[in-house]
């Protein structure tokens, strides 16, 4: 599902937060957003907050303040602390609480729950867990199962990657490519990571002082160290080692994994 | 000299055991991490070490200042920094939110004052104090409460996870100044970190797992032993990685942490 801001803008007491945003996010695609007040700008496609001036098309509506709830069910907003966003004790409760609000009348409930933890990687002894006894990356695992259930087709992970320990972290990326491969989902990923980014989008955003300063493939944007250091944003390591290298006449090329710059390493030594 | 030192330390919530018989000890003036995956027991031990949990006299401090009051001890000896930000703030500005710890200890204004532009001259940052709390970065809420963590001028520093969610250039910073301090003042720091890249510049590692130590030493040793580290869920540094691989091909003789420095050996 393809996602379209024309000329969006967000004030706050007569401060500028967001202007001028232009953006489209292509359908089945993973998209980076990094930089200030990225939140906010997950928020909006989300339909939670509402732009002062602009307007988003998700798919082929306009959000618009009558359909904001309808369109809500379109996008799943995974947030960097789901306990934030639990409103009951265990997580079967919270699967049961969702489905209610959306008035679902489905008999394959239970046999759908199980399938989402499923895919999610996690056993269906978790339906009687506590949501707020988990670790923050299970809580993390369950809340993208609970969104399963209604199937958006649009999944915003805001900071997904933060406090997560490596087994978790390996999980999250499995999952996200997962999505994007085989349930082609639209993914937006908000995250100052630099290093996960380069690895896992293919477009990636940079927004600077409230305005969209780069929108590009990522591997385009990631790969002119003049712009990234004229506008101080973190240079992934395989680019700031390729980059180096370069500078001392090295013959290698930019990889966006660890093995390929090896083998490159190894050939041009 | 041993300032804190931990002897068969126990703790369960309810009824599950969280940490089981863990010894531990922290030289003064050292700088100290602790690692572990997300569920560890690190912020647990965090917590015991500066007794927001009841520890049963498992941990003893050495204090060697006078006069304090039992009761205002721990608060006077460790400046703790956690990994949430939000909750954190009392007031609306970046001043007020500095001033009031120091109003707690009962210190006249114009004290206060000085503290204050102090740290702010200390981290290079005054332009900070005439801000407002909502109008910071996240970067910047987490540099604020490193300040207010050492502006009682604690004997030891305790960060939870506390580099997480920083930009890259305020976490270069705030490592410089917090080292600097450590070398100088003889500041104690102990920091519990998922992110191997920050354990290189200290002195000593802890990995604890399942609320037991399963490998302790200095950090570029422990570093080698990246099979046990990924078992528990820990990510080695790129550039350790790096190096290593770089070994195995015999393309390096040593590991090399400094990125400058390996494309200096690789390429002369």
């Amino acid at each position: 599902m393809e996602i379209v801001l024309k000329n969006i803008g967000y004030q706050y007491k007569n401060k500028k937060i967001l202007e001028k945003i232009n953006l489209k996010i292509g359908p089945g695609k993973i998209t980076g957003i990094t930089g200030n007040n990225k939140t906010l700008l997950v928020e909006m496609i989300n339909c939670l907050t509402v732009p002062n001036y602009g307007e988003i098309k998700i798919g082929q509506e306009i959000v618009t303040q009558q359909n904001r709830i309808e369109m809500r069910k379109k996008v799943c907003l995974v947030r960097q602390c789901p306990r934030e966003q639990f409103f009951t004790d265990t997580v079967q409760e919270e699967m049961i609480f969702l489905v209610n609000r959306l008035g679902y009348q489905n008999e394959n409930i239970a046999q759908k729950m199980l399938e989402s933890l499923k895919l999610v990687g996690l056993s269906p002894k978790y339906l009687e867990k506590n949501l707020f006894k988990l670790s923050s990356g299970e809580q993390k695992l369950v809340q993208i199962a609970i969104s399963l259930l209604y199937s958006p087709q649009i999944i915003i992970f805001d900071e997904p990657f933060v406090e997560l320990d490596y087994t978790n972290k390996k999980k999250l990326t499995n999952l996200i490519k997962m999505l994007k491969d085989h349930y082609h989902k639209t993914i937006i990923i908000s995250s100052n990571d630099s290093n996960l980014l380069y690895e896992l989008t293919d477009d990636l955003v940079i927004l600077k002082d409230s305005k969209i300063i780069a929108a590009d493939s990522t591997e385009k944007i990631y790969q002119d160290i003049k712009f990234l250091l004229y506008n101080e944003i973190d240079i992934p390591n395989l680019v700031l080692f390729t980059h180096k290298a370069k500078q001392k006449k090295a013959k290698i090329s930019y990889h966006r994994d660890l093995r390929d710059l090896i083998k490159d390493v190894y050939k041009h030594v | 000299m041993t300032i804190l030192e931990i002897k068969n330390l126990e703790y369960s919530y309810q009824d599950k055991k969280v940490i089981t018989n863990l010894n531990l000890s922290i030289e003064e003036g050292s700088f100290t991490t602790i690692i572990g995956n997300n569920k560890s027991g690190k912020t647990t031990l965090i917590k015991l070490i500066c007794g927001l949990l009841d520890s049963k006299n498992s941990i003893t401090i050495q204090d060697n200042r006078a006069n304090t009051r039992p009761l205002s001890n721990n608060f006077q000896f460790f400046g703790v920094v956690f990994s949430d930000i939000e909750n954190k703030f009392l007031f609306q500005d970046v001043y007020q939110e500095l001033a009031f710890p120091l109003e707690n200890l009962n210190l006249k204004k114009e004290e206060i004052e000085k503290k204050i532009v102090d740290i702010a001259k200390e981290f290079r940052n005054t332009k900070l104090l005439d801000k407002k709390i909502e109008d910071l970065t996240i970067s910047e809420k987490k540099e604020l409460l490193v300040m207010i963590s050492l502006l009682h001028d604690p004997k030891v520093l305790v960060l939870d996870h506390a580099f997480s969610m920083m930009n890259k250039k305020t976490k270069e910073k705030i490592g410089r100044i917090l080292l600097e301090k450590q070398k100088k003042e003889k500041l104690t720091i102990i920091l519990t970190t998922t992110n191997l890249e920050e354990i290189i510049d200290s002195d000593y590692t802890y990995v604890i797992h399942n609320g037991q130590i399963i490998m302790e030493g200095k950090p570029l040793m422990l570093l080698r032993e990246d099979k046990i580290l990924n078992r528990v869920g820990l990510e080695l540094p790129f550039m350790i990685d790096l190096s290593q691989k770089l070994k195995f091909y015999e393309l390096l003789t040593e590991e090399i942490t400094d990125m400058d420095r390996m494309v200096n050996a690789l390429w002369k």
